[in-house]
């Protein structure tokens, strides 16, 4: 398995270092959801950043539901700021977790 | 049996811990007495580290571009249905190293504009503004405050900006072709670019040396432009066409480009590519997919700042990334 996912809240700077990211994949998602890569190096951030970990079709059911709010939220917005569609405001779409 | 340093006449060192790893130490290898493990040390790819959180969550908004890691001003924006009062925003934010601080309002509320210039020395070129209807405004930050100066010519959004606020750069936005210069005083319409085009990332230390890359229509685009003072020629293709970058930044013969969409989705872009002068390179991705943010930086050996924007998932971000650029790691190296 390549990657393994958790839950952890971003407080900014050295919640993940440029070392980090040497070290291993990482990526953030909605809900808080961070998709870290499988080894000894990932494994230890998510114990640092006391993550809770999840496995993938959790991560992926949150963050749908992160994705379903944003989609309400642009329905509810007036028409006009809907219409045309342009790249710089389109409705959110679900996505799959890597 | 002959030995390594019997053939070599040299042995391979050995050392009870990895060294820090610096320029010094590029391409050598040695062995981990303690992990028994042989390492080597090589050029990564750059990096992305979190940084502190912006005070307001936003998008469509601008920077110094020519800031650093460590001193970085955002202005303006598009801000979340759930602030007071929402929508567009004036607000001003400065990052010293360790926190984002508000400063001053900028003098009126607008979003998807230009910017180009320092965190004393910015400037807010043009842009959407809701009402009343004074869309090509430019505004100058000067380290207190800002202060109105000479519309551009022709409003635009998401105008490519670069040089400095006594000799800046607006190129295309809108989609339009439009390039117009500013000496301190007032806009003037000079060559235009090649091709048109809306979110489009640019670097640029002045107004006559900069480039213009990627952004849309829809597809994202991957052409980049040099201009020289004179004249638009194109140059090495971005590897993969994005428009409304979450941060570009550099000179025209070093710039990073980051993020971005990719096309007529509203996916959200990790990628982060180099230009040097010559061809664009893929280096370190961002953490966090995400477009239309704002931030500044030197490319090349250096660092940056990006903030805010629009996540993957939708909605507004208040995180920042810090950018390094390449330095050298140490890696195990797989033995068999």
């Amino acid at each position: 398995m390549a990657n393994t996912y958790c839950v952890a809240t971003n407080w900014g700077k050295d919640f993940f270092t440029h070392t980090d990211r040497n070290n291993f994949y990482l990526s953030g998602h909605g809900a808080n959801i961070w998709v870290v890569g499988n080894n000894a190096h990932g494994i230890s951030w998510i114990n640092r950043v006391n993550g809770t970990a999840k496995v993938k079709a959790d991560a992926q059911a949150i963050l749908d539901a992160e994705v379903e709010g944003h989609q309400a939220d642009w329905d509810d917005l007036p028409e006009a700021e809907k219409a045309p569609a342009v790249a710089h405001n389109l409705r959110p779409e679900k996505y799959t977790l890597p | 049996m002959a030995t390594y340093k019997g053939i070599q006449g040299y042995s391979v060192q050995t050392l009870a811990s990895d060294p820090t790893p610096t320029g010094d130490y590029l391409g050598q290898l040695w062995y981990n007495t303690t992990s028994a493990t042989w390492k080597i040390a090589i050029e990564g790819a750059g990096a992305w580290a979190s940084a502190p959180n912006i005070n307001l969550a936003r998008s469509e908004f601008a920077g110094a571009r020519a800031g650093t890691s460590t001193a970085g001003l955002i202005f303006g924006g598009d801000a979340p249905p759930s602030t007071t009062p929402p929508g567009y925003c004036a607000e001003t934010e400065l990052f010293n190293g360790t926190s984002w601080t508000e400063v001053a309002d900028m003098t009126q509320v607008r979003a998807a504009q230009g910017s180009l210039g320092t965190q004393t020395a910015a400037m807010s070129i043009s842009g959407n503004h809701p009402s009343p209807p004074n869309p090509n405004l430019t505004e100058i930050y000067n380290g207190t405050g800002w202060t109105e100066v000479a519309d551009l010519t022709t409003r635009r959004t998401y105008v490519g900006g670069a040089g400095t606020i006594t000799a800046g750069l607006a190129a295309s936005g809108s989609g339009q072709v439009l390039n117009e210069e500013y000496n301190g005083t007032a806009w003037t319409e000079v060559a235009d670019v090649t091709t048109g085009r809306d979110g489009a990332g640019s670097a640029g230390a002045t107004n006559t040396a900069a480039l213009i890359f990627g952004g849309s229509p829809p597809g994202g685009l991957v052409i980049t432009e040099e201009w020289n003072g004179a004249s638009w020629t194109e140059v090495g293709d971005l590897n993969s066409g994005r428009g409304g970058a979450a941060v570009s930044f550099g000179t025209s013969t070093s710039a990073i480009m980051a993020g971005g969409h990719t096309g007529p989705t509203p996916s959200r872009s990790l990628l982060t590519e180099q230009y040097n002068g010559t061809a664009w390179t893929e280096v370190g991705d961002l953490a966090v997919g995400m477009r239309l943010g704002a931030g500044g930086g030197t490319a090349g050996v250096g660092n940056g700042l990006r903030a805010g924007g629009h996540p993957s998932a939708g909605g507004y971000s208040n995180t920042s990334e810090s950018w390094a650029s390449p330095v050298v790691v140490v890696k195990t190296v797989t033995t068999s």
